[in-house]
């Protein structure tokens, strides 16, 4: 069972990266810093339905430094570090209140990402005036979490419950 | 699957940030001065009465092409990898700002008092202090 595990986490773990690269390639489309339509958090979405809260938050952290170490610098390791754990704290909390799908689950995921990320830019450029962003960037999360909850959704349906 | 109270998060998250873009375009009012920091240190301001244009030197050797004109600052170019901060157009308004987060570089625009004068010869100076390349941008 236990490399079944590795193998499984592994797995999930290597699909996060390839779509944190795919993501890099899609080309930015509004000139607002921080949108982005977070297709890394399908993974995590997914994990959470077929695996545990525990996995999807080691696949969650496990992926932020490989690809801070491999494509990116301390900055960028801030940036990811933040959203995504300000992202995986709140999505966890939606859930275990059970009174949330995994639609809206997302949707808060996707808003406390982008928050968390405004928190560090504006600590970082020392810029308190970066709060202006979020309006904007809350509006994008709604719109990027929906999608990726709908899809973590179905993907998540048609997939078996994994025992790891 | 969407329950209700999905339904009630995703409508409340939208009605705040539609409410919030509202409340900030209503307040607004032109700013004065277009403020550049660069890893949090201010290294130059420029009155936006004065057209000008400026080589900002950023973090990790990039630079970022601060154009100001009819009461507009904007980036022209930048060597950064997406050039998101040029895209990001002309802003003129107190409390907007353009962003390149790779150089760490950011140009603000701040309020109201009417200081052109005075300011724009600060800026000439410190323009020239840093070695500014005002007519070497190229264009």
């Amino acid at each position: 069972m236990k490399s079944k595990r590795v193998a499984i986490l592994g797995l999930l773990v290597a699909l996060a990266m390839v779509l944190s690269y795919v993501e890099s390639l899609v080309p930015v489309f509004i000139a607002v810093p921080g949108v982005k339509l977070g297709l890394t958090n399908l993974v995590v979405i997914i994990a959470f339905q077929v695996l545990t809260a525990k996995d999807a938050f080691f696949i969650n952290v496990v992926r932020i430094f490989l690809v801070a170490f491999t494509f990116g610098n301390f900055f960028s390791l801030m940036y990811s570090l933040a959203g995504g754990l300000l992202s995986y704290l709140v999505m966890y909390l939606l859930l275990r209140s059970k009174k949330f799908s995994i639609v809206g689950v997302s949707t808060a995921g996707g808003v406390a990402h982008n928050f968390g990320q405004i928190l560090v830019a504006m600590f970082v450029l020392n810029t308190s005036q970066l709060i202006y962003y979020f309006p904007v960037l809350c509006i994008s999360g709604v719109a990027a979490g929906v999608v990726i909850g709908l899809l973590g959704g179905e993907i998540a349906r048609r997939l078996p419950k994994v025992s790891v | 699957m969407i329950r209700k109270n999905d339904i009630k998060l995703i409508g409340g998250l939208l009605i705040v940030g539609v409410v919030l873009i509202l409340v900030v375009f209503f307040t607004r009012h032109s700013g004065a001065t277009a403020v550049v920091t660069v890893d949090g240190e201010e290294t130059a301001s420029f009155p936006l009465s004065q057209d000008t244009e400026y080589v900002i030197h950023g973090y990790n050797g990039g630079t970022n092409d601060l154009t100001i004109k009819d009461g507009a600052a904007y980036l022209t170019d930048a060597d950064c990898p997406d050039k998101l901060c040029v895209k990001m157009g002309k802003i003129r308004y107190d409390g907007e700002s353009i962003v390149c987060l790779p150089h760490k570089v950011v140009i603000k625009i701040e309020g109201g008092k009417k200081a052109s004068y005075s300011t724009s010869s600060d800026a000439v100076k410190i323009d020239a202090e840093t070695g500014g390349v005002d007519g070497g941008s190229g264009d």
